[in-house]
């Protein structure tokens, strides 16, 4: 293989969820379908890394900071819901139901991974409560590591002066929450959705 | 729930041959090194999605291979259900009859396994990590939300040591959160496995095996939460407890307590089985576990195919005529290896003699009553 093309391949690898095999399978593609297709790739790549950034008021992806969410003079802003990942974020946006503002984590707590509060987006979450926000709703996965974030920030907020809430997982709201880990920790933890 | 039939393909050495199975107790006998175990090890696989043997699944390829198959049938109130495991050098693909499998909670539990070698039945001499091992063998068939406790318990435990050892002073909230996971999980944890002590308790003393009828056995559970008190205990007072270790804890490096220091003692006319039975009392003394263990399982609800490697090899001839005849009263399908048939051959209950050899497996004897 040539020099250039173990470059492509290492830096697919990278992408989550693809492995060795994938990697090789879609650098294959990139490099015999016609070439338009692969420099039209780059093009929007390189585009979308350097406008598309996460909104430094609430870490949903956008073109401009505030994010339109942030700016949307419509949305209620006593409402912050707090979600894991952007998806989730879209998952609800797509439902319809949801009319305040969001709040992504980009992740969840996992000491056994480094992932710590300073690894998260976290403290912005807590600059955000002098405003007018009334009641926070932790939307997080009911995996052991979504629980577990889920009790620590309801700690750190409950003498905030805000109501704190948790959207039990698996009944969505409205449309259905992208779940990373579907596994559930059960009844034992899930009886347990008033904070 | 019984198995079939299997077929494994490049997996260690045994034949690409389909073997057939009866819903009762299917004998594998033949030398060692010959695959019996690894007959086992293939139908444990398909149960529990990974190995007794090896923590390493690609170990199970065949040399010079890249990967291997384990297929099963089995069979529950007359419904059929195929498995079939995939394993290479990067993992492993669950394909259910046709379907990949992309989620493993599909199939976890639903094709329930349960093995037990030597070791796994060391439970007089050997550490307190095997009997609560033991235990959990158990729990994860007669408790609905044992394995999801568990997880959340271990998982939580590991993150709290993690936190406990790299950070410096630890942040108050973030311990909590994770005890607070312990609390909950660690108290459904300690409930199920006292409450099958208890039940393996009055099972054991009905079944005494022959140098041990007239003893009195009974077991203690101790909780790894109370030392002393035997308590289901509540999770406020177990994160309080927690919390006031937190400091000794700090010191040490870990958590120093909760259900992984679960421990149970077997006693015999009162004494600790550990340092007053004689090699003999201890050997029959873990069968008879295993067998109330076993019987006590039978009950649930979708009981589990038993596989039990060479734990029958230092009984005398005695003693194992008595554990066949009591592994057939208790029923449900069970495999075996042994080293030695004989004794198989001329007992009364109704079984099918395998011979292995070279990892090719036959039938050599079948009897029904
Ligand atoms: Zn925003």
């Amino acid at each position: 293989m040539s020099e250039v093309m173990r470059r492509l391949v290492a830096l697919l690898r990278r992408l989550p969820g693809v492995g060795e095999k994938t990697a090789h399978r879609l650098s294959i593609f990139l490099l015999t379908s016609p070439p338009e297709y692969g420099r039209e790739l780059a093009r929007a790549l390189q585009e979308a890394v350097e406008r598309v950034r996460p909104c430094a008021v609430c870490g949903n992806l956008s073109e401009s900071t505030p994010c339109e969410l942030c700016a949307d003079p419509r949305r209620d802003r006593s409402l912050l819901c707090v979600v894991e990942r952007v998806p989730d974020l879209m998952a609800i946006e797509a439902s319809h139901e949801f009319g305040g503002l969001y709040h992504v984590l980009h992740g969840v707590l996992d000491p056994l991974k480094g992932v710590g509060p300073a690894e998260l987006n976290i403290e912005p979450l807590f600059s955000r409560l002098s405003g007018e926000v009334r009641e926070v709703i932790l939307a997080l996965s009911a995996s052991v590591e979504g629980e577990t974030t889920a009790l620590y920030l309801r700690q750190r907020l409950q003498d905030r002066g805000v109501r704190v809430s948790r959207i039990a997982s698996g009944i969505p709201v409205g449309g259905e929450l992208e779940y990373v880990d579907r596994g559930t920790i059960g009844r034992a933890l899930s009886g347990r959705r008033e904070m | 729930m019984f198995i079939t039939e299997i077929r494994t393909r490049n997996f260690r050495n045994l034949a690409d041959e389909k073997v057939e199975f009866f819903d009762g107790i299917n004998v594998l006998t033949g030398n060692n090194a010959q695959g019996k175990t690894s007959v086992l090890e293939a139908i444990s696989i398909l149960g529990n999605l990974h190995s007794f043997r090896t923590r390493r699944l690609r170990e199970v390829i065949r040399f010079g291979e890249k990967n291997s198959d384990i297929f099963g049938k089995f069979t529950r109130s007359g419904v059929e259900d195929e498995l079939l495991i995939r394993i290479d050098g990067l993992g492993r693909r669950i394909i259910r009859s046709g379907k990949q499998v992309k989620d493993i909670a599909e199939v976890l539990g639903c094709f329930p396994v349960s093995s037990f070698s030597p070791d796994d039945i060391d439970i007089i001499k050997g550490g307190s990590l095997v009997r609560r091992r033991f235990l959990d063998k158990g729990c994860i068939t007669l408790f609905r939300h044992f394995f999801e406790n568990h997880r959340a318990y271990y998982k939580a435990l590991l993150s709290r040591n993690r936190i406990i050892k790299t950070q410096g002073v630890p942040e108050d909230d973030l311990l909590k959160s994770y005890e607070s996971v312990m609390a909950v999980s660690g108290i459904e944890l300690t409930k199920m496995r006292r409450s099958l002590v208890n039940i393996l308790r009055t099972s054991i003393r009905r079944k005494n095996f022959l140098e041990n009828k007239g003893a009195i056995v009974d077991i203690k559970y101790k909780s790894g939460i109370y030392s002393e008190k035997d308590v289901a205990g509540d999770e406020d007072e177990y994160r309080r407890l927690l919390f006031d270790k937190r400091s000794i804890d700090f010191q040490r490096g870990f958590t120093t307590i909760g259900p992984h220091r679960d421990d149970f003692v077997i006693m015999i006319d009162g004494h600790p089985a550990r340092e007053f039975a004689s090699q003999g009392q201890k050997r029959l003394l873990a069968i008879s576990m295993l067998l109330s263990l076993i019987e006590e399982t039978r009950k649930a609800e979708n009981t589990p195919v038993l596989l039990l490697d060479d734990v029958s090899s230092e009984l005398d001839s005695k003693n194992r005529r008595e554990l066949y005849n009591e592994l057939s009263r208790i029923g449900g399908q069970i495999l075996l290896t042994t080293t030695d048939s004989s004794l198989y051959e001329e007992i009364e209950i109704p079984i099918r003699i395998y011979h292995v050899e070279t990892g090719r497996c036959t039938i050599k004897m079948e009897r029904n009553i």
